[in-house]
């Protein structure tokens, strides 16, 4: 479990996280989202008390994490990719972290495996691809069986098998109970593995929810329905309420009525109906909507291409 | 590989035992033998405070008869070059680690931050102390073996034990004073700079612009201050050896100090 409380950070004039409040819940993946520079990074170190916060708290499985006598097996975090001496070995990386822990041998190499670093891990970083650097970040936050995992982008630079492990990983952890919370720029990646949102812009929070709920709640869910009836239809589902929209001769699309109404509507009226179906907005759709006014770094189109 | 991956996480009995100063040491010790440039710096520390002893200190006391004395310390003017060798180790135990982003996954399974200061001390500070103190013993006792006919000096004879052990102290603590340095300056390049001005540029610059009236403020520097440790003879422009080693090993505390403050309260 995670708790942030009223949580600020400032660098000087800049303001990078304003009051954030949110729990992440052990049992549930939760996926952190934001534009760049919205202060996700920023606030990820506080909860691993790399970064001091100018105001409020965080507690990690219900305390101050420096407090914990077993950091390892509290928190296993990710941060950075390849943040690892480039002339070191892998093994050894992984042996150094541990050993704060007690932790031997013989659960680096298990983790090693488990992560896919086998026949890598007695080279040196500083030679690993993005993808290789990414599996030794995760191999740490792992290392050490974490009741909470904290995971910076976790998919990036990985090949599509990896992303699919990450994937099964990070429902794994849940279903055991651990506290799973991961950042990702992915929507479609947080939208098949991610059951909550955390969803902060300019360091403020602006959603925290599942994310059907954040999807619905952000955006129109749309019935849309096919009939050569379309204009005898639409005379039938006119009411307070309810929006109509023409997206071709035969095509409806209609807000703010369920599918069940318009083809009990339908069927009552005799009428032929073709396609009946919801339109859902995708989550990237939600995040776009969402976190419209809160964009740092946004581009300004192409017309200068 | 997913299926047996995953299934690899399903025992969930804790691994991780807690967060001990033992633990760190450990780790810091696999830290610093894991990476080439510690072997590198490390035996160059220990050929030259050997090999200037073997194949060059004579030059110094040439042409007539030395006393134990002056012979035992021209065995171990190569410690002079030595320890810029561990000055650049010491500052990159920090630095190293600052550069790579590693100190962020470092502190982050020992969120205790001082312990990490201290466990670097400690690995860093054992081996820099056991190499110092074998080179310098073998580089008197090697010295007098090839140049046996300059003096007849040895462990027991005035002053020599004082200025052979001396020389490896005084070496094993400007490591540490270099890495007490990197940890508050965080930057490699930048402490190496450092480095190079409080060791060297600094006391040179200093010879030359002071009036000789002046010239008592040199023996405060740290170079001049451990050199006193291993003097031969006493001159008006040096401390008392143990004075000088204490505050040498005074300004590498108060580094200490500095750095524990520094990486206690700030952002990682």
């Amino acid at each position: 479990m995670i708790e942030v409380e009223n949580l600020s950070k400032r660098y000087g004039d800049k303001v990078a996280v304003d009051g954030l409040t949110f729990t992440v819940s052990p049992g549930v993946v939760t996926g952190f989202l934001g534009p760049n520079g919205a202060g996700k990074s920023t606030t990820l170190r506080m909860i691993a008390a790399l970064d001091v916060p100018t105001g409020g708290r965080v507690r990690v499985n219900g305390r101050d994490y420096r407090a914990s006598p077993a950091p390892m097996a509290e928190l296993g975090l990710l941060l950075e990719a390849k943040a690892v001496h480039p002339g070191r070995p892998a093994r050894d990386h992984l042996l150094a972290i541990g050993q704060t822990a007690g932790i031997g041998k013989a659960r680096v190499d298990e983790v090693i495996e488990m992560v896919g670093l086998g026949d890598v891990a007695r080279k040196r970083v500083g030679g690993f691809s993005l993808g290789m650097g990414q599996r030794v970040g995760i191999a740490v936050a792992l290392l050490g069986r974490p009741r909470t995992v904290v995971l910076d982008e976790p998919v990036n630079g990985l090949d599509p098998e990896g992303v699919r492990w990450i994937r099964a990983l990070l429902r794994t952890l849940a279903d055991e109970g651990c506290t799973v919370f991961y950042s990702s720029h992915l929507m479609s990646e947080m939208a098949q593995t991610a059951t909550r949102l955390i969803v902060i812009g300019r360091g403020r929070l602006i959603a925290d929810s599942t994310v059907e709920e954040f999807i619905a709640k952000t955006t129109a869910t749309s019935v849309v329905v096919r009939s050569p009836e379309a204009a005898r239809l639409r005379g039938l589902l006119g009411r307070p309420g309810v929006r109509i929209a023409s997206d071709g001769p035969d095509l409806l699309r209609i807000d703010g009525i369920t599918p069940e109404e318009v083809g009990t509507i339908a069927s009552q009226a005799g009428l032929p109906v073709f396609d009946l179906r919801m339109e859902r907005a995708s989550l990237e759709d939600a995040f776009m909507q969402a976190t419209r006014d809160s964009v740092e770094y946004g581009a300004t189109g192409l017309e200068n291409l | 590989m997913p299926a047996a991956a995953v299934a690899a996480t399903r025992r969930r009995e804790p691994v991780a035992g807690n967060l001990t100063m033992t633990g760190v040491l450990r780790s810091e010790w696999t830290k610093l033998r894991s990476v080439r440039s510690t072997w590198w710096l490390l035996s160059v520390t220990v050929i030259l405070t050997v090999g200037v002893a073997v194949f060059v200190s004579p030059g110094a006391t040439s042409g007539k008869a030395a006393t134990p004395a002056a012979f035992a310390r021209s065995t171990e003017y190569g410690s002079v070059l030595s320890q810029l060798a561990l000055l650049v180790l010491g500052v990159m135990v920090f630095t190293g680690e600052y550069h790579s982003g590693m100190i962020r996954a470092s502190l982050s399974v020992v969120p205790r931050r001082l312990l990490l200061l201290w466990g670097k001390l400690g690995a860093f500070g054992a081996i820099v102390l056991a190499l110092s103190l074998a080179s310098s013993v073998a580089a008197f006792v090697l010295g007098r073996l090839v140049h046996h006919g300059r003096a007849h000096a040895w462990f027991g004879d005035p002053q020599v034990t004082r200025i052979v052990i001396g020389a490896g102290l005084v070496l094993a603590v400007t490591g540490i004073f270099g890495l007490a340095l990197g940890a508050i300056i965080r930057n490699t390049a930048a402490g190496l700079s450092a480095i190079a001005a409080i060791f060297f540029v600094l006391p040179l610059l200093l010879r030359l612009a002071l009036p000789s009236s002046d010239q008592g403020f040199l023996r405060l520097m740290p170079s001049n201050a451990g050199g006193a440790l291993w003097n031969a003879a006493l001159s008006p422009t040096s401390l008392s050896p143990w004075t000088g080693f204490a505050l040498l090993c005074g300004y590498t505390a108060a580094l200490v100090a500095v750095a524990a403050w520094r990486l206690r309260r700030g952002d990682a």
